[in-house]
């Protein structure tokens, strides 16, 4: 019995080659896309899930108050000088390490190679799980000179010889001696781990505040509680315990004026990071990855929905074979049976094509969004008999549908000459709905980067073009001959200007802040910023009032011993606004008071300068010449013979720092990369969409061909009575057009909504404009002519007697 | 009203070649009633095409109304077709999913009428056949007598001068197909032309002439004594 229905489907199949193909490609395709998709969102929620006992693995977080006890921010860190102090006070610190991400030079046989180093505490293997490939864990990080280096530098460095034992040299500065080999860091990690060194490694020393200062913020602290922890109990244990010994600057003092502590610590869970973190170009929400799988099921939701469409209409194009079938005695359960078999069979092909195709394109897939999936999972027991599950749920989805059709019509009706018309109007209501969702998606995808368009031309209050930054200048021995490398460095053909900067557009965000005092009483902790005075005149910071510094007032660049401001310091925008100035004006002339009652004269007052994304507000700051805080030679290069700058430039850092390898970046290559993210939703929209539109049109291709079929005496019938063929071509169109202009209808306000919502999500934003939505509305329409119009003008080209004969 | 000289229809499908017509010389006046008569796949339908510009002859002559069409391309055929002719089939070739009036209005669509002139066409001739209380109908829910009516109806509410009819009353009873032969008469009585194919001798006496064809050949023609 169930090989006769076999046979049948598959003769079935093959008879109707062409929309079985559509079928099972569409199906294939959507699938694919789906699996691809749940793929990325699968990997997303399996970071960190890898760390043993992650229930109880925290990240150890802080809030930030100011000086009037105002809430700043959320900083995902804790100063590190604290760790160790909290672990030793409190039992229910079971494990700790800090993760201080710093990035050197390895030098080896007079080569230089670059190097990602993570200073950590000798807890991190067991805290993270991690079995040392050589070395002891329990000595690893005991050395100051010690590092762990992680199996694929290790082949860097060492190619097949053993690492263990060998001395490197760090930056040409100091030499460490390798304690062990790692496995790679797992790629689905918040952190972003390198090759380990101790706290006590002079790699620190590049930031010496960082062994004492409660004020000094790095890399994020890790720990594992013991079992039971009350969070919230061990929070307010871990502040009272913090207001006793921490400074009597950010505690004692303030809570004796009746003001908040600096601080308040408190946990989050460490596999929470990723998608529940703030900020961070990497990290991903829960939000982007719901709306990532209800992609995915829109996009076989919209292939299942062709297949049953489809589907439909054979069952109508046999209606002749089932009226007869009927009229012979098969029932209707046999029939729902023949139909379930197809559309199940179907499936099942297109599963297997599906997956193949996954297999295919996951390689670019992965790359598109910057992450190292792999098809493992897809081969899971779980996952395949999801599969197989799965397909014969949507078979039978697919199949149900003209099965009951069919089943239900009535084969006297035929025979009187009724032609069944069940199911036009789910059919119609379904293309509606596929149609919708197409359109949705085309308009988020063109909005996703007319935004990131929009983001990337804002007016950053400053040129960018041509800046060039070289990173790594706060390393103490190049800070040391800052001065004379960028001496060296200006008298270098092609390179116009030089100046040095605490930042500058980059991936890694520096903030140094300073609790200010004016004369009005006024206290705001705002942004330090250190430049050299040709910096501002350089970057053409737009002014608002006042001056910038000036290279031949040596008065403006006048800094007392430790101070954090020089003798005059400029203003930013939002600071004028902050300390309580009604007009730039007002506040030039005026003093101010930095930590120490440094007393500073601000001289002038720029437009807001633009370093980071536009999701992010610019912060009130000051600026001042403080060359102990440069982290960037910042250079004004000639647009001509770029590559010749660039090589000079490169060649002048390399014989002042042979055994370092120099960073820079272009500004705008900076600027581009804070859009990573947002580049990456980007292509998953644009990739969904594409999917969606071919599924969409292979679907509506073969409906109109199947429908202007059965139209085809109408037709024939029209142009006898004298209808043109302009006429029929007309007719034919609308007959297409109307779902698509239904779906416009229905698209339009769900995803004017939602972008809305995204939107309100950037401080700076596009507004929304009906043009987005025009163009993907139209642009559907005119693939949709594009798809149907061959057919309709071969059947409303074709001579009528030929429908009117064969009827 | 019409001429065929030295007509000839050959269908090349891949392998055959098809002589359907082969050299037919009709002429036909304005006002008459023709049959034509001949056994299953002697072209009867072939030449109704033809002349009902709905195909083209692969040789010879066809001159309608003093034009000669028969090179004529299909968008001026269509133009000359629907001011002049109307058809009727075998099967009504009613469209299903319109009703009664909207199939007959049909016929007026492609003419540039206002649709207030169409509405009042449209119930003249419905009256005409006797089809008025039926107007809001769907075609199936028609006998096959009421909807061939319907489809005379569509054939002449154009004004059309000459109605082709394809075995009209093939899917008929005796009783309906009397009834439309009646009407097809009185159309020819109020001047149209009708060119008619009939397997019926008794329908085909309605004709004055009946012109016999086999294998694409006229065999005879006869003239019906004048009654
Ligand atoms: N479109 C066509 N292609 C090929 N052969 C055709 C076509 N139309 C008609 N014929 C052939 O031409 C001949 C005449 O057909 P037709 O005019 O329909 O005959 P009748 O109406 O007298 O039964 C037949 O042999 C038929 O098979
Ligand atoms: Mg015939």
């Amino acid at each position: 019995m169930f090989k006769n229905y076999a046979m049948t489907a598959i003769r079935n199949l093959l008879r109707y080659k062409q929309y079985t193909l559509i079928n099972i490609f569409g199906l294939a395709v959507g699938l694919a896309a789906c699996l691809l998709i749940l793929l990325y969102v699968h990997f997303e929620l399996s970071y960190d899930q890898w760390i043993p006992e992650n229930e109880r693995v925290m990240k150890f977080e802080t809030r930030m108050y100011d000086k009037g006890g105002n809430f700043v921010y959320n900083s995902d860190r804790i100063p590190p000088v604290t760790a160790p102090i909290f672990a030793e006070q409190f039992p229910e610190i079971e494990l700790y390490s800090r993760f201080l991400n710093e990035s050197v030079a390895l030098a080896l046989d007079g080569k230089a190679f670059e190097q990602r180093l993570t200073v950590a505490d000798p807890d991190v293997f067991e805290l993270m799980g991690i079995t040392l490939l050589s070395g002891d864990p329990a000595t690893a990080l005991a050395a100051p000179d010690a590092i762990v280096l992680p199996e694929s530098d290790a082949k860097r460095l060492f190619g097949d010889s053993p690492a263990l034992g060998q001395v490197v040299k760090v930056d040409g500065t100091f030499p460490v001696k390798v304690t062990g080999v790692m496995p790679d860091w797992p790629a689905a990690s918040d952190l972003n781990v390198g090759a380990l060194v101790p706290f006590s490694s002079p790699v620190v020393d590049y930031q010496p505040w960082v062994r004492t200062s409660w004020g000094s913020f790095w890399g994020p602290t890790y720990i594992r509680l013991a079992p039971g922890t009350d969070l919230e109990a061990f929070a307010n244990d871990v502040n009272e315990f913090a207001r006793r010994v921490g400074p009597a600057d950010r505690y004692q003092e303030r809570l004796d004026e009746g003001v908040r502590a600096s601080y308040e610590f408190h946990f989050t869970k460490a596999i929470d990071a990723h998608l529940k973190g703030e900020g961070g170009d990497d990290r991903s929400s829960m939000v982007h990855l719901w709306a990532a799988g209800v992609v995915a099921f829109l996009i076989l939701g919209i292939a299942a929905v062709n297949v049953a469409n489809l589907g439909t209409m054979l069952a109508l194009k046999r209606v002749r074979e089932v009226a007869i079938r009927k009229a012979l005695g098969a029932n209707a359960r046999q029939l729902v049976i023949q139909l379930l078999t197809e559309a199940v069979a179907l499936t099942f092909v297109s599963m297997i094509i599906g997956v193949a195709l996954a297999e295919l394109m996951l390689p670019t897939f992965g790359q598109l969004m910057d992450r190292d999936l792999t098809s493992g999972l897809i081969y899971t027991p779980f996952m395949l008999s999801g599969l197989l599950g799965g397909t014969l749920v949507v078979g039978c989805i697919c199949g149900l549908y003209p099965a009951l059709v069919a089943a239900r019509f009535r084969p006297v009706e035929y025979l009187t000459g009724m032609k069944p018309t069940i199911g036009v109007w789910f059919r119609n209501s379904l293309v509606v709905l596929q149609f919708a969702a197409t359109i949705g998606l085309l308009v988020t995808c063109l909005v996703v980067f007319m935004q990131a368009r929009y983001a990337r031309s804002l007016d950053k209050g400053f040129q960018s073009e041509q800046l060039v930054g070289i990173s790594g200048i706060s390393k103490p021995m190049v800070l040391e001959r800052e001065k004379a490398l960028r001496e060296s460095l200006s008298r270098l053909p092609g390179v116009e200007e030089v100046a040095a900067s605490h930042d500058m557009p980059d991936e890694n965000h520096y903030t140094n802040s300073s609790g200010i005092r004016t004369d009005t009483g006024v206290e705001k902790s705002l942004r330090r910023v250190a430049v050299s005075a040709e910096l501002l005149p350089m970057m053409k910071a737009q002014l608002l009032a006042g001056r910038l510094f000036s290279v031949d007032r040596a008065a403006d660049s006048e800094v007392e011993k430790d101070a954090l401001a020089s003798a005059t310091v400029v203003l930013n925008e939002k600071a004028v606004n902050e300390l309580g100035f009604d007009r730039p004006e007002d506040a030039v002339g005026q003093e101010i008071y930095s930590p120490g009652d440094v007393r500073s004269t601000i001289i002038g007052v720029i437009a807001n300068l633009r370093t980071r994304s536009a999701r992010s507000e610019p912060m009130g700051t000051y600026y001042w010449v403080g060359p102990s805080e440069f982290r960037y030679v910042v250079l004004k290069v000639a647009p001509q013979n770029m590559p010749e700058t660039l090589a000079a430039i490169d060649e002048a850092w390399r014989g002042f720092f042979p055994e370092l390898p120099i960073k820079r970046q272009f500004a705008d290559d900076a600027f581009a990369k804070y859009y990573d993210t947002d580049r990456r939703q980007g292509w998953l929209l644009l990739f969904s969409g594409g999917v969606m539109v071919v599924i969409a049109v292979m679907g509506l291709y073969a409906l109109a061909a199947l429908s202007t079929e059965r139209r085809s005496k109408e037709i024939g019938i029209r142009k006898v009575l004298g209808a043109r063929s302009l006429n029929i071509v007309q007719l034919l169109l609308w007959q297409f057009s109307l779902p698509v202009l239904v779906a416009n209808i229905i698209a339009w306000p769900i995803a004017w909504w939602g972008l809305g919502r995204w939107l309100e999500g950037f401080v700076d934003r596009i507004s929304l404009t009906p043009l987005p939505f025009l163009a993907a509305g139209l642009g559907v329409l005119f693939i949709a002519w594009i798809t149907i119009i061959g057919h309709t003008l071969k059947v409303a080209r074709s001579n009528p007697i030929k429908a009117l004969r064969y009827e | 009203m019409l001429k065929l000289h030295n007509l000839s229809k050959v269908y090349r499908t891949d392998e055959v070649e098809t002589a359907a017509l082969n050299s037919v010389n009709i002429e036909i006046e304005s006002g008459e009633f023709v049959a034509i008569m001949g056994p299953s796949g002697c072209g009867k339908s072939t030449l109704l095409n033809i002349v009902g510009m709905l195909d083209t002859p692969s040789s010879g002559d066809y001159v309608f109304m003093g034009e000669n069409v028969a090179r004529y391309s299909e968008a001026k055929l269509s133009n000359i077709r629907k001011q002049n002719i109307g058809f009727i089939f075998q099967s009504f070739n009613l469209i299903d999913e319109l009703s009664v009036e909207e199939n007959i209005e049909l016929a007026l669509l492609y003419h540039n009428i206002p649709a207030s002139e169409r509405r009042a066409r449209v119930e003249r001739v419905m009256d005409k056949v006797g089809i008025a209380h039926r107007a809001k109908h769907m075609p199936s829910q028609l006998s096959g007598g009421q909807q061939q009516r319907v489809a005379v109806a569509r054939a002449v509410v154009g004004d059309q001068a000459m109605i082709l009819a394809d075995e009209p009353t093939g899917n008929l009873d005796s009783a309906h197909g009397q009834e439309v032969m009646e009407m097809l008469q009185a159309l020819n009585e109020e001047g149209t032309t009708i060119v008619m194919v009939t397997h019926s001798p008794a329908h085909a006496d309605y004709a004055r002439r009946t012109i016999n064809l086999f294998d694409g050949h006229v065999v005879t023609e006869n003239l019906r004594a004048a009654v």
